[in-house]
């Protein structure tokens, strides 16, 4: 089944077609988890995103009207239940993040890397996704769905509840942030 | 072309996604520019790793979790007006507002009415104002309340986790 487009996937979802649901589940449960888990950094709270998004997706397919792309779509849904996850868990979520850099700075003190070791860190790329936490939630969320999840300006705007040109500016203030934090001065020019 | 146009426009360059013109311009500013160079060769990195970081697999209790979440889905028992939602999740609220203004509003009104009409009102319960308060907050019992229950009643955002 893999040669037919979400469109027609989702329309025999509508249908009730189990088949079409099993698909869907193959092409996207992976993804949507990993979107997910890059947002929250909790893999119980991302697996439950990206079930509730799928069950969603599945349960509202006939709702979907092909105004926008299938994938726009699914992501505005992701997007509002890791918001909801966010607003549901403020507090604790801080309190997870200060443990976790208590741990970052003390594995980071217990031991100063090589600068071999860093190149070596650097080109597995675990530094750069440190930083990409480190972005702020909306700019994170839009370098993800641009590069990632492969998503238009436009389309991640939709999925954002944002002007085009805001999410543009969302995605050249992150990679500018990225750029910086891993050691490449800004242009002078 | 300067350099800050050139960066605004360098992952779209990276990807190949810029129109001809602009790409042309782009490339022309990136030969005169080793700063720019530097970043776009920055860029494509960051772009490369992002893209091509392998996806977090489900595990098999997170994938057996999913088939049975989707055992219980009946795309045909959910209205398909999804447009709906939204409205009617700040619904209750929204009309509490509505209500609150409405009781304010009418009651000052009936209360002149009574005034300017001269219509006796019983003496010791709390005066014409309280006539037309306890009015409007009749009416509002009647109209307003029973459409917000209703309201709140709608599961919107009831699923739950199938583990």
């Amino acid at each position: 089944m893999s040669e037919i487009s979400d469109e027609e996937l989702i329309a025999r979802c509508a249908a009730g077609e189990r088949g079409a649901m099993d698909e869907l589940v193959d092409r996207y449960h992976a993804k949507l988890l990993d979107f997910a888990l890059r947002q929250v950094h909790n893999r119980e709270t991302a697996a439950d995103i990206a079930q509730l998004t799928l069950v969603r997706v599945c349960e509202r397919a006939a709702s979907f009207e092909a105004r926008s792309s299938f994938k726009t779509w699914m992501y505005a849904i992701a997007v509002n239940y890791v918001r909801d996850s966010f607003r549901k868990r403020s507090a604790r979520r801080e309190s997870l993040f200060s443990e976790l850099e208590d741990l970052t700075d003390a594995a980071a003190s217990s031991e100063e890397p090589s600068p071999e070791d860093l190149a070596v860190e650097a080109a597995q790329g675990s530094v750069m996704w440190r930083a990409v936490d480190r972005l702020p939630e909306r700019q994170r969320m839009a370098v993800l769905l641009r590069f990632r999840e492969q998503l238009s300006y436009n389309e991640i705007a939709e999925v954002m509840g944002a002007p085009a040109g805001t999410a543009r500016s969302w995605v050249y203030h992150a990679l500018k942030a990225l750029r910086r934090s891993i050691g490449l001065p800004d242009c002078e020019g | 072309m300067n350099c800050k146009a050139c960066e605004s426009i360098l992952a779209e360059y990276a990807l190949g996604e810029l129109a001809d013109d602009e790409a042309a311009l782009c490339r022309a500013h990136l030969e005169a520019c080793p700063a720019c160079r530097e970043a776009l060769a920055a860029y494509t990195c960051l772009i490369g790793v992002i893209a091509h970081e392998p996806a977090a697999a489900p595990t098999q209790a997170e994938g057996a979790a999913m088939a049975r979440a989707l055992d219980g889905v009946d795309p045909h028992r959910v209205p398909a007006r999804r447009t709906a939602e939204p409205a009617l999740q700040g619904l209750p609220a929204f009309l509490a507002a509505c209500a609150a203004a409405f009781v304010i509003v009418a009651g000052f009104a009936i209360a002149v009415a009574f005034r300017v009409m001269s219509i006796p009102v019983p003496v010791g319960v709390t005066g014409w104002a309280g006539v037309g308060i306890a009015v409007t907050v009749v009416v509002f019992l009647t109209s307003f309340v029973p459409i917000a229950v209703t309201a709140r009643r709608r599961p919107l955002n009831g699923m739950t986790f199938r583990r």
